[in-house]
Formats: C-alpha cells, structure tokens, sequence
C-alpha cells in the first residue's frame, strides 16, 4: 500500500476496544440515522430506506401489472368473450408491458443494487445519497402517471413500444400516449440516476484490499447493468421526446411524418437500440443474483469467477449490436439482416460459458435443496428454454413466419421471468432475513416455488404452439372455428396457479415477517460482505468497516483482518478508495438528510404530468428545477427538525 | 476479534481531481448527455437519406429558396463566443486548484456573463436556420439539436450562476474548490461538443 501517496498515510494500529466500540457506536447511531416522523421519513437519505422503497414500489406495480394479465387470460380464456372490449384490452396490454418494463423489471433490480452493492463492497451509503432519494421520487411519479391514466380511462394503448404511426398524432388521438410518453421519461431519469450512482460507488467506495479481482460477482453485474443503462436509456428518453413533439399541438414536429421527410423506422432503431438492450439490463442482474446465491447454496465460490465476469462484460458488448432484430419484418438491406442474425445468435456463447459455470458449480458443490436454490433451478429450466426460441427467431425466415404471433409471447416470457423473476423470487427469500432479522417459511417457500413453476409453463408452453398456429398478438378473441380455445384455456388455468403462487409469497412476507424464525446476522453462512452487518443493518452499516483479503472475505480470513479507524463519527464519513486496487484514498463527508430530494421529485413529476396537455409546463419546469437546485446546492438550508433524533438515540449519544 | 486496525485518520478530506466522487458523476452524466446527443446525430443522417436535396427547397416563402443552406454570420458569432469562454473557465479551473478565491470570482462572473450573452444570441441564431421547427423533419431535427444544446448553455451557466453567488459570499473551501472545477469541466464539453454539432448543423448541408 505503500506506493501510493495517500495511502501511505493510514498506518496499522492496535483494534478498538470494546469500551471504544462501544463509544463509536453510539456517535455513530446519532449521526447516521434519520429524524422521527414523517418529515424525517420523507427526507432520509440512507440508501437502504431508498432501496427498499424501490423494491417495495416495484413490487406493488408488478401485483398491478400481474391482475392486468389475470383480466388478459380472463378475455382470452374462451373464444368470443367480451369481458373486456378492444378499447380497455387495447389498454389492458399496453400497460401490463409498460408497467412490468419500466416499472418492475429495472426498477427492483436498481432497488437491490441500491441496497447490497454498498454493503457488499463495504461502504456506508451510495456515493450520491440525496440524489438517489430524488431517483426514487422521480421514478415513483412515472409509475403514478401511468396507473392514474389507466384508471381515467387515457391509458396508453399502442403497445409497450409505442410505434408510430399508430402512436403519432394522425391515428393516436388523445392523452393516451403522452401518458406513455412522460412515463418513459421520468422512469428513466430515476434508471439513470441510479446507474450513475452504482457505477461512482463500485468506482470509488470500495473496501481497502477490495481490487478489481475480488469484487463479488452481483457487484460486477449490477456495474455492468448500470453501465448498459447509461449508454441505452437515452435512446429512449430521446425517442419519446420527438414523439411527444410529434404529437403536442403546438409544436407539431415531423420526426416520424413520412409526408414531411419523416421516417417511422427511425423511431424503431432509436426504440430497440435502447429497447434490446434492455433485455440484458434485466438479464445481466438476474445472471448476478444466481452468483450470489449458488455460494451460498453450493458451499463454494462460483466456479470460473473470471470467465463468468468476461462473459457477462461480452454480453453487454454484444447486447448493443442486434437491436435490429426486432425489425427483421421491416425493409432493412439483406446485409443488415445477415450481420444481425449472425450477433443474436453469438449472444448465446457468452450466455451458455455462465449457464455451464453454475452447472459445474452446482455439480462440484453440495447443494442444499433450499426455497432459494429451487428458483435457482427453475430459473435453468425456463431460462434454457427461452433462449432456444431466442435462437430459433435469431433467423429471418423462422421470425418472419412467427412475427407478431403469441409464440414471440412465450419466447419473451421464458426469457424474461425466467431469467429475473425467478433469480428475484430466490433473492427476495435469501434476502429476507437481511431486511427483517427473520427467515421465510420453507414450506410455504416451496409452495410458491412450484404454484409458479407449474403455473408458468401452464400459461406460457401452450402460446409457442398457438403462436405456431398462427394465433396473432394484441388480438381481443378469437373466433371458434381457430380451434385456439381449449390451449388457451390451459393458459389461463396456468395464470391462476401463478396467482396462487405469489399470493403465497405475499402471506409469507406478511407472516414471516412478524413471527418468522429467528435469523441471526448471518443464517446462510455465506460468504459476501453484507453478511457481516446486523440484520437488519444498522444506518451506518458497518461499525468499523472492513478491510478486504480475497474474494469471499467471510469464508476465508474477515476476522484476522484489520478494521478500518479514523473515519470522524461526528459527521457522515467515508473512505474512498482507488479504482483499480482499492487502496485508500481520501475521506469524504456524506451530506445530510434533506427536503430537496422530495421537491425536486414533485416539481419532475408535477412538470411531466402537465406536459401531457401543454408545452408551456416545460419551460416553467426548468426554472422550478433550477431554483430546487439552487436550494440544494446552497447547504444550510434543510428544516430543522431533520436534526433531532429519537428520545433513545440521543439520551445514548449524551 | 479483530486484530489490527488501519487508521486512515491521517489521509486528506477531499479530492480535487478524479479521485473525487462528484468528478465521477458528473463524468458520467457527460456520457449520458453524449450518447444523447450522438443519437441526434445519428437521427440527423437517418433523415437525410429521405430527402433528394439536403436541406429540402424552401417554399413557405412568397419567393421559393431553392437551396436555404444555414446562415452562416450569427452561428459563427455564437460558437466564438463559447469559445472565448472556454478561457475564463481554464483559469477558475486552475484557480480553484491553487485556491485562488479573486481569480476564482471573476474569472466565474466573466463566464456568467459570456453564457448569458451566448443564451440571447442564440434564440436570435434559430432564425438563421431560414426554416420554421415544424416544416419538416430537416427543420425539426436541426431545431431540436440546436435548442437541445440551448438547453444546456441555460442550466449550465445557471450552475455558474450559483457557484458565483456561493463564491462571492463565502470563503473558498477545498469542498467548493471541486465544485468550481466541476462546472468548468461541464462548461468545456458544452462548448468542446457544440465545435461538431455546428459543423454538422451549419457547414453540414455544404457538404453531405
């Protein structure tokens, strides 16, 4: 450590005593947690409160969105019903994608990353606390915008992607796609704020001895998820500002206006150049929660740590060059299609070296057939199978014959509840006791397993055959004569049992919650660095924190390590470190709680919602943003009831 | 029971360079804004190749301009004055570097003041592009850059505005000091990524 100028300076000295830790811990306690009350509530910016807001908030969405496609499967269960007309169906699907896209998928997996990379690498708090609770705001308005727009009857109904024409101003009359719109918009502010904040804190918070070579693999994942979303979410954000131009009467662009020299296939590039990565900004952190869970469940590090990291680093390169695929029933040149059939099918190579690293650790290790390591299982079975139809529509004629039909339905479904709901629904289980101090029921874990399990492949298997028969997407009913009924009322038993499966997880959260099994810090054993806090961590996290030796520092050496000392209990500090070798660097003040975040997110929010009927809002919203800003940036400002403390904190602390 | 303990009480408090957190992120928010803009561009070529003759004729005019290539005088007047700005933010750069507080002070009020004049300057330049927003997608995609990057001169030199204000009530800490060179290293891609949009917006249509 001693080649670097700064940290030359921290020197070995002998551990606090417990008399010491004891001290520290009580400084500690009264300047990192939070004011009482709802304004305290309001204004924390600790990431942990943050991030469990987010997979809070995504997961009521995905309750929202799943009773969505409950009323799907309702229409479609028989042929000619009419429990939902074409108008509300039309609505009913579009905001079902949306809603699970933009308001579940990313978000839950930011909320995690949000939560456990600070704690995995060792840190106290993201590297920008306040604008992550900002993120937070901004992402839940998006989220408010679309509901209430569906419940007002001016939900968007052009499909999760929204193509013009059918979406411009011509044939999408109304307010329903600016709801769209605008959703798009503050969604992916919150997604990119919270991919800048994981990168800056993987970048500068590691743990001293934290080298590139021992960060944990959902780390790398989440970086590499977060580094995907900065170079794809403005694509989008761009796509459905010029359609949002397109369409506001007074501005009237002609983007995507073939008659003005616009072009409709512009709008499909910018959409699926953010619109296919994507799948990897939902897959790569699934792919991340697997190897966190599998060391735990198997007893021993993920075989081929570097080769699973290379090959997830591969598949964001690659994720950014078949975009075109979603086009391939569109003009494009034959040149254009061979080069993005040969990507989409090479994406498989990097996906295939994880699928059989896991294997081989699964194979090597001694598994221990737990609720976590079931969804683990189903995650291969489902995932597997979902990318084998992801090779078959790689080719042109296959997807050409396909395109539009229910069995592109089931092939995006494998592969993306495979890859992330099931790794989440395992993660949520391994997790649990991190938040609560408690464990969830095992049985009622193994329920849920399989209620889904079944459930799943009920509803999805038969759409590949339905799809095959020529059964089209989007479509209200179907008459009888198609002979499509009784598949697709196996499909809508099969949601039923999907249902029941997360009903089964909701009363286990609720129940095991407050009479689970007694955790302890660290039930599983296992061997990353958000293990050796309590549970549920206190606001500061680590009481001194760690030193890092190898790369599973609770399995090997985490108790002969030294402790970080020094940091001033009296004020919010860290330690950052070096990028490459972690070395200590310098220390910085963490800022306090703060009322701007919540402000800045109404003002966001309040500008998006109106921007649905008016121009004007934007220019008023950017002078409301600045002056919010300027607030935040001018210190001293904050209410003082952000300064107390509850009665126990600060008798302890005097 | 722990060992050993490393004392880091020794290090320094803050960084005024890319080891500091801020750098980072406003770094990498630099990344977003390029990407975004390096998508306009893209879209900019998109539609060119849907138009015969780049820029389309003119025809909303009582005489009809068979070639309305940008004007060219007050553009260039705006990109020289961003360019001159670039000065004053090198030296409060350096300024806050060596903890200059008076140089860091002027050198913030000069900056201001050159973004406002370019801010003004550049709602009178949309004229220059000869076309209306909504005229067709030629005019749209320019008008979009052009106020895209407007955009950016505003909240950036409203950012200078209020690191002026902090400077000229406060003494300059190591905290601030990283402020400033923040804003200036904003300040230099706002200016640094308007060099090729104006080649492609205004030298462009010569050319391609």
């Amino acid at each position: 450590m001693t080649t670097h100028e700064n940290s030359a300076k921290a020197r070995l000295v002998d551990a606090p005593t417990p008399e010491q830790r004891e001290e520290h811990r009580k400084k500690l306690m009264r300047t990192w947690s939070r004011a009482p009350g709802l304004l305290g509530w309001l204004c924390t910016t600790n990431h942990k409160e943050i991030a469990l807001r987010y997979i809070v908030t995504a997961f009521v969405f995905f309750l929202l969105a799943g009773i969505l496609a409950l009323l799907m499967r309702l229409q479609l269960s028989r042929p000619d019903l009419h429990v939902l007309g074409p108008d509300l169906y039309n609505q009913v699907f579009t905001t079902h994608g949306t809603a699970m896209m933009f308001l579940f998928a990313v978000p839950i997996m930011e909320g995690l990353a949000l939560y456990f990379v600070p704690l995995m690498i060792g840190s106290r708090n993201v590297a920008f606390p306040r604008l992550n609770a900002a993120g937070y705001y901004i992402f839940l308005s998006g989220g408010l915008i679309l509901f209430a727009g569906l419940i007002l009857n001016v939900g968007p109904d052009a499909g999760w992607f929204a193509y013009p024409p059918l979406s411009g101003p011509e044939y999408g009359v109304g307010k329903r796609v600016d709801v769209w719109s605008q959703m798009i918009t503050a969604t992916e502010i919150s997604a990119l704020i919270a991919s800048v904040e994981i990168v800056v804190t993987v970048f500068k918070q590691r743990a001293p001895g934290m080298s590139v070579d021992r960060i944990p693999i959902f780390v790398w994942s989440m970086l590499i998820t977060a580094f995907m979303t900065i170079f794809a979410m403005p694509a989008v954000m761009l796509v459905t500002t010029m359609l949002a131009l397109d369409r506001m009467p007074h501005v009237a662009t002609h983007f995507f206006n073939p008659a003005e020299g616009g072009d409709v296939l512009l709008y499909q590039h910018l959409f699926w150049f953010f619109g296919h990565p994507e799948v990897y900004i939902i897959f790569i952190p699934g792919t991340g929660l697997i190897s966190a869970l599998l060391p735990a469940f198997c007893r021993r590090p993920v075989v081929g740590h570097t080769a699973v990291v290379l090959a997830q680093v591969a598949t964001a390169f690659i994720g950014f060059g078949l975009w075109v695929h979603h086009m391939f029933a569109t003009p494009i040149p034959e040149l254009g299609r061979s080069f993005f059939t040969a990507a989409s099918m090479i994406i498989a190579v990097p996906t295939g070296v994880q699928v059989f690293c896991w294997l081989a650790t699964i194979w090597t290790g001694r598994p221990q057939w737990r609720p976590p390591l079931l969804f683990v299982m189903g995650f291969f079975i489902i995932f597997v199978l979902g990318g084998l139809t992801g090779v078959m529509l790689a080719s042109v004629p296959i997807d050409l014959q396909v395109h539009d039909t229910f069995f592109v339905v089931a092939h995006f479904h494998y592969v993306l509840i495979g890859s992330a709901v099931f790794p989440l629904f395992g993660a949520l289980h391994y997790w649990f006791p991190k938040w609560t101090g408690r464990l969830m029921n095992e049985t009622i874990g193994r329920w849920t397993f399989w209620l889904f399990f079944i459930g799943f492949n009920l509803t999805f298997f038969p759409m590949h055959i339905l799809g095959l028969e020529g059964m089209p997407r989007r479509v209200y009913t179907y008459a009888e004569r198609t002979g499509w009924g009784s598949l697709n009322l196996v499909a809508s038993l099969g949601a039923l049992f999907m249902a029941a499966g997360a009903l089964a997880f909701i009363y286990n959260v609720m129940r095991s919650r407050r009479c689970g099994e007694k955790a302890g810090d660290d039930p599983w054993f296992a061997d990353t660095l958000e293990w050796w806090t309590s549970s549920p961590p206190a606001p500061y996290a680590f009481l001194y924190p760690p030193v890092v030796g190898s790369l599973s520092p609770l399995w090997t050496d985490q108790n002969s390590q030294p402790v970080v000392v020094g940091l001033d209990a009296k004020k919010r500090e860290i330690l950052t470190t070096t990028i490459l070798e972690a070395l200590p660097d310098h220390k910085h003040e963490m800022p306090s709680d703060s009322i701007w975040p919540l402000l800045l997110g109404l003002v966001v929010g309040g500008t998006m919602s109106s921007i649905i009927f008016h121009p004007l809002p934007f220019v008023i919203g950017v002078g409301l943003v600045l002056l919010v800003l300027f607030g935040w940036f001018w210190r001293g400002g904050e209410p003082q009831v952000l300064e107390r403390r509850s009665p126990e904190i600060e008798a302890e602390a005097a | 029971m722990n060992q050993k303990a490393l004392d880091v009480s020794a290090l320094p408090e803050s960084a005024l360079d890319h080891r500091s957190t801020i750098w980072w992120g406003n770094t990498w928010l630099l990344v977003i804004e390029t990407t975004m803009f390096a998508l306009l561009v893209a879209s900019y070529l998109y539609v060119r190749l849907n138009f015969p003759a780049w820029p389309p004729p003119l025809t909303t005019r009582s005489v009809p301009v068979a070639n309305p290539v940008p004007l060219l005088t007050l553009p260039t007047i705006v990109l020289g004055v961003l360019i001159v700005s670039l000065i004053p933010a090198y030296i409060a750069d350096r300024a806050a570097l060596a903890m200059k507080e008076r140089t860091v002070r002027l050198m913030f009020a000069v900056l201001v003041a050159l973004g406002v004049l370019a801010a003004v300057l550049r709602f009178r330049e949309f004229h220059s592009l000869q076309f209306s927003w909504n005229d067709n997608a030629y005019a749209s995609i320019c008008w979009t850059i052009v106020a895209m990057h407007l955009l950016h001169i505003i909240v950036a030199t409203a950012e200078n505005t209020a690191m002026l204000l902090w400077a000229l009530t406060h003494s300059l800490d190591r905290k601030h000091a990283r402020d400033v060179r923040v804003s200036a290293a904003y300040w230099y891609w706002v200016v640094g990524i308007w060099i090729l949009l104006y080649l492609l917006i205004y030298l462009g249509p010569r050319f391609i």
